[in-house]
């Protein structure tokens, strides 16, 4: 496969898969008995009421009917009605899209910033009892229930030392004090630009022990990934070079070898933001983060279809084109990558 | 002539998770002012090893024992801080891969000023300005151009050109190359020699080779030493050592190489170099020698010197106990 | 892997220090596993049997680990909790080798169209995010460890038809299978000759190391009440019911979900060595 062609065969595989997952997804969860038509109609419904439910929800139409309107209004960005919050989808979604990406953004700060220090530092010191302890740490960074840590860390910092919030993004009192002119919807962006500090303390505070949860995994793989690059690079003949020439070696690390080493680490950047994608799941729960995992873990407890469908259908479509990006950079970075 | 750096019964083994590998068993060996000492072997018999020992640019599961002698010092007492400044000004080091000894990501330019800031105490305009010179003086046409290129913008010769520039910058008094003509096309090859050759009488510095093309050390070389498996098997002057070598290990190197002067069948050695993870006892050549003794696979020949400036080890010219 | 290659990567990860402590832990978890009944100070509450006079004791020398909302020792359920999680790992494992490999050896030694197909579908399970896809097999199948082992394993095997395909399409060049294919063996005969036993051994290594990993996603699945179901002991289980209790009843989760942890840790440090051993780039670190 020459590369032109390749890339036009993964952008077209991700909407094949995309399409896959909206079908199975749609025919899953009207497979599950539920009844929504009872839930959509309201406390005490009438079988009146529940027949015009079905009748808007298109409950009496064939399935494969159903899923051409939704088709239909999936390409006008139109998830369909929450059955739980009576919002349209989309909108509820978004909402805590927003929430969910402003927690996995800090998260992968955290963990590029440790993940490359411990990383450089552990492949520098290969060997030594430094090297292990960063092995170790990298290893169960990658080995530890998202959901448990995130209980411990609110255990030691909100219970033991009383230093940071127990969970949620904000508190109530402190938005209803002084209101925060929504522009981005990540409200420390939009705290910072406004100038609202008292919000953009607040905010802060909460992000920092979900982030920090959320960061465990990817700072592990990061870790894991700069180290065998590092020592790899350090292998390299153009390192023997700057070494017999006398070099210092903080410049050869932090310069020479760093930017040899520092692309093949960003794919793993790439590759853990898909997996936080997913851990964010876990960790919205345990912090009563009002993003998607919180949204989705709701929607399934009531079988809200709809919901189900549209979060499942935005988290692989984010998940897919994570993963997409990810490899046509690394195909753009390191052209000797053959296909 | 005087001594410049002198090796004495160096040792050096790598613990590695398979085992320990015994990579240098003593060696011997003297590099005098002004001359162009051949290291000649097979590939992993220790010559580049014993290069990297002298800066000792090993990684740190090598263990090094015995003594680097230059200028008065042995370098193996040295700290890490007097190391660095024997590196790049003193002793310089071209490679043999010059692709892979010039950090793809940097252009020639960032490279060389960074090397020339490292000890000369100039501001980045003169440290350009001297790059250029030297640029010049490895005869590399448009310096210029050079100096704004990324290394693979350029041609393997004009890469080692630029890595000969580099080791020339603070006039060393040792410049050691290994195989510094082996990735480079033949014609190449020559005038890499040749610069190598020219520049040495220019700067007046002695010229440590590592090769395994006996062709290369008889052109260029003045005296040579002949390595097998981490041990010095002979050291002698060119020209004693192509008329007359001592060594079975040398006479079967020597056999190999097609000479249309003799009509001699080629005779190639037999069997394959030893494993260092687990080498034969005594002589270690002794499982490839055609004229072992018993002798041979108990005790390990000392370096003798069998003739005026003649040196071998072997068995077969009496070592201190056989005779 | 020739068998005295073998012996020298046991040497390596015994020799290394992190390793063999995974190792240690392993052993040590497979005979807690397979003595529960022995070792667990109140097997009966391990089962499921209620306490209710001892609720929500700390840890104290009657229990170590505490008790739950019911009063069953958190200890004895932490115990019989290790054969759900072995018996997971392995089940998941062996369910995504069992799909896996005769996919992979089928692509690989056959080639053409079958090879397409197989190698698409991997393509598009492998965009897809695993636990989600789990949870939606979960959800469809319902509740229950049965089901959990299933959702995962489906989304498993992809890995290993991707690797032994590679190898089966390397191995089919081997002169000795060109032999056989010229004598007129089927491929059938071939395949289970000649090219399985010699591809199997990097995917038993790969599946060995992948342990971890499904014990930590079975237990996210059992964590969001969709694997395991009460009042089996199980550790992803235990850590979601103490979710509640956690600020005043601190061991509740606590203890569950470090045997979580260090499980996962343990077949992370021997995978983790494995790995570097057996990678080729990282191979020469070793010579």
């Amino acid at each position: 496969m020459r590369l032109r062609e390749y890339v036009i065969y993964r952008i077209l595989l991700a909407f094949v898969v995309i399409f896959f997952v909206i079908t199975i997804v749609f025919f899953i969860s009207h497979v599950i008995p539920s009844n929504p038509a009872a839930l959509w109609a309201g406390a005490h419904p009438t079988p009146e009421e529940i027949e015009r439910a079905k009748e808007e929800l298109h409950l009496n139409d064939p399935l494969i009917v159903q899923f051409y309107y939704y088709l239909g209004g999936l390409l006008h960005g139109d998830l369909g009605i929450s059955i739980r919050t009576h919002h349209p989808v989309a909108q509820d979604i978004a909402s805590a899209f927003t929430a969910t990406m402003e927690l996995i953004i800090v998260a992968e700060i955290f963990a590029i910033v440790i993940g490359i220090a411990l990383g450089v530092y552990s492949a520098v010191r290969k060997d030594s009892w430094i090297d292990n302890l960063a092995r170790l740490f990298a290893i169960s960074g990658v080995s530890l229930p998202a959901f448990w840590f995130g209980m411990v860390l609110q255990l030691l910092f909100f219970k033991r030392l009383g230093w940071l919030p127990l969970s949620g993004r904000v508190d109530t009192i402190v938005m209803l004090n002084h209101p925060l002119h929504v522009i981005t919807g990540f409200y420390i962006l939009d705290s910072l630009i406004t100038g609202n500090w008292v919000v953009f303390k607040n905010a802060l505070w909460h992000i920092i022990l979900p982030a920090l949860t959320l960061a465990m995994y990817p700072v592990g793989l990061i870790t894991r990934q700069v180290r065998s690059m590092m020592i790899e690079v350090l292998q390299e003949n153009y390192i023997r070079t700057a070494r017999a020439y006398g070099m210092p070696n903080r410049m050869i690390y932090l310069k020479y070898a760093l930017k040899n080493a520092i692309s093949p680490a960003l794919i793993v950047v790439g590759l853990s933001l898909a997996y936080t994608l997913v851990g964010a799941f876990l960790v919205e729960i345990i912090f009563n983060w009002p993003g998607l995992g919180r949204y989705a873990t709701y929607a399934i407890l009531s079988m809200d279809y709809p919901a189900i469908i549209g979060v499942v259908i935005i988290a692989a479509s984010a998940y897919v084109f994570i993963n997409l990006a990810v490899d046509l950079i690394q195909m753009y970075i390191d052209p000797r990558i053959k296909v | 002539m005087n001594v410049l750096l002198s090796i004495e019964d160096l040792y050096l083994n790598f613990t590695t998770f398979w085992g320990t590998a015994y990579v240098l068993n003593g060696i011997n060996l003297q590099i005098y002012e002004d001359e162009v000492f051949g290291l000649v072997g097979e590939t992993g018999c220790g010559k580049s090893v014993t290069s990297m020992s002298i800066l000792k640019l090993l990684p740190s599961n090598a263990h090094l024992s015995g003594k680097i002698i230059f200028e008065g010092r042995n370098l193996l007492e040295l700290s890490e801080n007097d190391m660095k400044k024997i590196r790049g000004k003193k002793i310089s080091m071209i490679f043999q891969d010059p692709m892979s000894s010039l950090n793809p990501l940097f252009k020639i330019k960032t490279q060389m000023v960074d090397v020339m800031k490292l000890h000369h105490n100039i501001s980045k305009d003169e440290a350009l300005k001297m790059a250029r010179e030297l640029l010049e003086a490895v005869k590399l046409p448009d310096p210029q151009r050079v100096l704004e290129s990324y290394p693979h913008q350029l041609s393997g010769g004009m890469r080692q050109r630029v890595m000969i520039a580099l080791a020339l910058s603070f006039n060393p008094s040792l410049l050691i190359a290994d195989e510094p003509t082996t990735a480079l096309d033949v014609t190449i090859q020559k005038q890499i020699l040749e610069l190598i050759l020219e520049l040495k009488e220019k700067y007046h510095f002695s010229v440590l080779l590592i090769t395994h093309d006996l062709g290369v050390v008889a052109e260029t070389c003045d005296r040579v030493g002949v390595m097998y498996a981490g041990n010095m098997v002979e050291i002698a002057d060119v020209e004693e050592l192509f008329e007359n070598p001592l060594h079975p290990y040398t006479q079967g190197l020597l056999s190999a190489i097609p000479d249309p002067r003799y009509k001699k069948p080629l005779k190639p050695l037999r069997g394959n170099v030893p494993s260092l993870l687990n080498p034969p006892p005594g002589c270690r050549f002794h499982p490839r020698c055609d004229y072992m003794k018993p002798i041979c696979e108990k005790e390990k020949p000392e370096l003798i010197e069998y003739s005026k400036n003649h040196y071998v080890a072997c068995h077969l010219y009496g070592g201190k106990r056989n005779e | 892997m020739k068998k005295d290659e073998i012996i020298k990567v046991l040497k390596i990860m015994i020799r290394n220090k992190l390793s063999l402590l995974g190792i240690v832990i392993i052993l040590a978890l497979i005979i807690i596993a397979l003595l529960a009944p022995f070792i667990a100070p109140y097997p009966e509450q391990a089962k499921g049997e209620p306490n209710l006079e001892e609720k929500l004791l700390p840890p104290s020398s009657k229990h170590w680990f505490g008790t739950d909302y019911m009063g069953r020792d958190v200890l004895s359920r932490v115990i019989y909790g290790a054969r759900i999680s072995l018996l997971v790992a392995v089940a998941v494992v062996g369910l995504g080798l069992l799909i896996g490999v005769p996919l992979g050896l089928l692509a690989g030694y056959k080639g053409g169209w079958i090879d397409a197909i197989v190698m698409r579908t991997t393509d598009i399970f492998l965009s897809f995010p695993p636990l989600l896809l789990a949870l939606l097999i979960s959800v469809t199948l319902g509740r229950g460890l049965e089901n959990a082992i299933i959702a995962l394993g489906v989304s498993w095997w992809p890995w290993y038809t991707r690797l032994i395909r590679g190898m089966a399409i390397s191995l089919k060049e081997k002169p000795y299978v060109e032999v056989a294919r010229s004598m007129g063996v089927s491929s059938w005969k071939i395949i289970v000759r000649h090219i399985l036993p010699n591809a199997i051994s990097p995917v038993i290594v790969q599946g060995t190391m992948d342990m971890g990993s499904a014990i930590l996603e079975a237990s996210a699945l059992s964590f969001l009440g969709l694997g395991v179901q009460p009042p089996t002991a199980d550790w992803g289980l235990m850590v979601s019911q103490g979710k509640d209790y956690l600020l005043n009843y601190w061991w509740y989760p606590t203890f569950p979900g470090l045997a979580i942890f260090i499980t996962v840790v343990a077949f992370n440090l021997v995978g983790d060595t494995l790995r570097e051993i057996l990678d080729p780039r990282l191979r020469r670190r070793f010579l």
